[in-house]
Parts: structure tokens; C-alpha cells; sequence
């Protein structure tokens, strides 16, 4: 077996060192340990279908894993859904661990924000790759293309005025904005609006 | 055998002209070659994070002053006051049934702070005195800040606000003396109603609160409710949110029918405001 390819951007550098600076310790454990889990999770499903993991990237966006193509659009749409999957089961359970220990809640909420994130219909999140495979298997792969560049464009702009909305009407934290608007800049280069050197 | 990233450009590709076709392929071959190089860039971008990172340890343990004072900027900056762990833990909070409107408002408050209403408050107390209150300028078991209580609450009495927490002449001795609850003016005989569920710690009589009652609720926060015409709560009874424990009355030092309330937290005060609609 060749070795699993490791790529980072060095943008996921400056983000890492970012949260290990600026986070509350238990904080940085809480995100780490919720996004090990919703990689091991799609990991133990493509496995389930012996499928092979060609490689890990790391992105401000979280982990993304690439693998060999499985066979079915059922089988690969089982192992996208299987990292926000097991976060909402971690969410519940660490939630209902919340009434013995207080600490739970906190990744209680890291679940629950990294599954619901993670579901979001825009590209690279796992939500968008499940709408492309739903609309790969009924309209097939190229009105699939088009129609998630067009989505993710659309709610990642969405999703920017929104927090550019709420910083400008309420103030608190620009975080939003700058998540948000990254995840905006990568659509607009997903079409090619926004050229810059590949960083794969 | 496809990649899973490019499982959807690949058909793309059948559309394209034989020109791209041709300079796609071209990119491919050239690919295999670039492996090796590909690699060391990995390698040198962890190299310069790595150099990065312990440029800035090594600046914090020669400079531990200025890496401190470089560091809070930059925490402020990021997170204006944003408490992200508790904003997490209300949402988890949330996802466990829990006291679902209260978790959303704790989650607002440590993602936006206060209201912007009730954050001029502390300020409002200060107009006599024209400076801000500060760590150094209050009493050290007083707390300005609003910290997130973790329980539903709902305001003690219906009134209306006749003096805040904070800095003030004393209405009877006249000195400056720092008021460590909220006066609510009410009318005699108005009923008090338990701030949160709780067991009622203590009911007594001082001549400085007149008869008083004290209510434990979780996380270590206690509510005190002075200066009562009657307690109809016992001592040990368990409450809940809006069960009535007392009547408004002027006993004890009082220059009219008020409830003077208080907010603890173990030995701190805590100012009320943030959590009452006065």
C-alpha cells in the first residue's frame, strides 16, 4: 500500500497556530478531538467498503480526505455522510452526559456546530458533496457540477452578508465574517472568478 | 481509477475541445514528475511554521511582557470579549433539552455580549463620579461583569427601578457607600417571587435588611430578597421559578416600600441588572 499522501495549506498553518494561541485550552482539545472523530468516522465507513485512503488535506475548513472511488454513488454518499453523522451522535451523547458533568456540554456544542457546519450545501463541506451525489444519480455528474458551483456560491455569499450583517449590527466577534467570507473566497475560485496558485 | 475530488470534473472533460483535452493531458504527464517536488514544498512550509512557531515561543520566554501584551491584542481583536467556550457549552446545553430558551440567550450574550441596553448600566451608576469603575475602584467581592448563569430566571417583583447596584450616598446616612443589589420601588404588600428554582437557605430579620429571605440555586448563585413587609417561604422549602416567598415592605433601613435584591455567586456580589427587565 502506498503511503497516505499529507497535504496543508500554509493557511491551515496560520489557523492552527491561530486557535492554539487564541483558545481556551479545553476549547482546542474539544475542536481537535470532534474533528478526529468526524474524519475517523468517514475513514471507518470507506473501510466498511474497502475502499482506500489516498490521502489527508488540511484546510482552515477542517480535515478533508481523499480516497479512491468506491464503486456507487450509495456507497460513497454513506461515507460522506459519515463524519457529521458521528458528530450528531457525539453531540447526543456527550449532551446527555451533560447532567453528571458539566464539561460535556461544552463538546456537546462542538459536535453539534461541526456536524451542522459540516452539512452546509457548499463546496468542500460535506453537505455539498451529498446534494452533488444526489444530483449526480438522478440529473447526472455535469448538471451536478453546475448546479453545486451555483449553490455553494449562493449560500457562502448568503452567509457572508449575514455575518457581515450581524458584526455591523451587533458587534461582538468578526470571526463569523472571516469564516464565512473564506468560505465565499474558495467558492469564487472553485469557478474560476478567482485565480490563484493551486495548492494541492 | 478516479480521484473523489475530481469524480465530477472528469465528465466535464467529455465536453470540452480536443485543444484542452490535449494541454489537460499534457498537465497530467507533467504531474508524475512534480511529485517529488510537491513533497518538499510540504516540507518546507512545515519547516517555516515550525521556524515560526518557535520564533514566537522564544519570544515569549526572553519578552514574556511584550509577548503578553502582543498576545492580548490579538486575542481581543479575534474575539471582542467573546467567551467561544461558552457559546459552545450553550449550544451543547441546548442539544440537551435543557432550558432551550435560556441556552440560545447564553449563547448570544458570550457570542455578543450584554444587551446593549443593560451594558450602559454600570456606567449610568457611575454619572456622579465620572469615572469608569474598574478592578481597582470597586469592592473586591463586587462583579461588574455578566457571566452566564446556566438556569432560567424571571424578575422578582413587578416595579420599577429606584436605585442600581454600585457606588451611591446612602439614603439614610448620606456617606458614599457602594449598594450591592438593586432597589425596585413596589407597593407594600406586592408579592416577590422567587428569581430561579432553588431551596430557600435562609429567612431572618437584620435592622439593616428588616426580614429577609435568601434562596440557593445551582451552580453556586443565591438570590436575597430585603427589606420585606412579610416571608411566607420556610427556611429548606424547595422553589420554583415564580413561586411567591415574600411581600414587598420597608423593614430595616428603608425609606419606602422597596425589595432590595441581591445577586451571589459563593462570596461575590454580582450586579442583577443583566438579568431582570427594570
Amino acid at each position: 500500500m502506498s503511503p497516505i499522501d499529507l497535504r496543508a495549506t500554509p493557511l491551515t498553518w496560520l489557523f492552527v497556530l491561530a486557535v492554539a494561541v487564541l483558545a481556551q485550552p479545553r476549547l482546542t482539545a474539544a475542536l481537535l478531538c470532534a474533528a478526529a472523530l468526524h474524519e475517523l468516522g468517514h475513514i471507518a465507513v470507506l473501510r466498511l467498503y474497502k475502499g482506500t485512503l489516498k490521502g489527508l488535506s488540511f484546510t482552515p475548513f477542517g480535515a478533508e480526505i481523499r480516497f479512491s472511488r468506491i464503486g456507487s454513488y450509495g456507497a460513497e454518499a454513506a461515507v460522506t455522510a459519515a463524519g457529521p453523522a458521528v458528530n450528531l451522535l457525539c453531540a447526543a451523547a456527550f449532551a446527555a452526559l451533560g447532567r453528571r458533568w458539566d464539561g460535556a456540554y461544552l463538546h456537546a456544542g462542538v459536535h453539534t456546530v461541526l456536524g451542522l457546519y459540516n452539512l452546509l450545501p457548499v463546496r468542500p463541506l460535506d453537505g455539498e458533496r451529498l446534494m452533488w451525489i444526489a444530483l449526480a444519480w438522478s440529473l447526472g455528474p455535469y448538471a451536478a457540477d453546475r448546479i453545486c458551483a451555483a449553490m455553494s456560491l449562493a449560500v457562502s455569499a448568503a452567509l457572508t452578508a449575514l455575518a457581515g450583517w450581524l458584526l455591523y449590527r451587533f458587534g461582538g466577534t468578526p470571526f463569523f465574517l472571516l469564516a464565512a467570507g473564506a468560505l465565499f473566497w474558495r467558492s469564487l475560485r472553485e469557478i474560476g472568478l478567482v485565480k490563484t496558485a493551486e495548492i494541492r | 481509477m478516479s480521484d473523489y475530488h475530481t469524480a465530477g470534473r472528469r465528465v466535464e472533460r467529455d465536453h470540452v475541445t480536443f485543444r484542452q483535452q490535449f494541454e489537460a493531458s499534457r498537465h497530467s504527464q507533467g504531474k508524475r514528475e512534480e511529485e517529488p517536488r510537491q513533497n518538499s514544498r510540504w516540507m518546507r512550509q512545515l519547516l517555516a511554521s515550525a521556524l515560526l512557531f518557535a520564533v514566537l515561543v522564544g519570544v515569549k520566554v526572553a519578552f514574556p511582557d511584550v509577548a503578553e501584551q502582543y498576545s492580548r491584542r490579538a486575542r481581543a481583536l479575534l474575539s471582542n470579549e467573546t467567551d467561544f467556550a461558552a457559546a459552545f457549552s450553550a449550544v451543547g446545553r441546548a442539544v440537551g433539552g435543557e432550558e432551550m430558551g435560556q441556552a440560545i440567550n447564553d449563547a448570544y450574550v458570550a457570542v455578543f455580549g450584554p444587551a446593549e441596553e443593560t451594558a450602559a448600566v454600570p456606567v449610568m451608576a457611575t454619572d456622579r463620579t465620572a469615572t469608569a469603575y474598574t478592578e481597582e475602584n470597586i469592592p473586591p467581592r463586587a462583579e461588574l461583569l455578566q457571566s452566564v448563569l446556566g438556569f432560567d430566571y424571571a424578575d422578582p417583583v413587578e416595579g420599577t427601578l429606584s436605585s442600581a447596584f454600585g457606588y451611591r450616598d446612602h439614603p439614610i446616612g448620606g456617606e458614599e457607600r457602594f449598594h450591592y443589589g438593586l432597589d425596585v420601588a413596589a407597593e407594600t404588600g406586592a408579592i416577590i417571587r422567587s428569581f430561579a428554582d432553588g431551596t430557600v437557605l435562609a429567612v431572618g430579620e437584620s435592622s439593616d435588611l428588616g426580614k429577609y429571605v435568601e434562596v440557593a440555586h445551582a451552580n453556586g448563585y443565591a438570590t436575597l430578597y430585603a427589606h420585606c413587609s412579610k416571608v411566607t417561604a420556610s427556611s429548606g422549602q424547595s422553589v420554583r421559578l415564580g413561586d411567591p416567598i415574600a411581600e414587598v415592605g420597608e423593614s430595616g433601613e428603608a425609606t419606602g416600600p422597596h425589595l432590595h435584591f441581591e445577586l451571589h455567586r459563593d462570596t461575590q456580589y454580582l450586579n442583577p441588572i443583566y438579568y431582570v427587565t427594570y
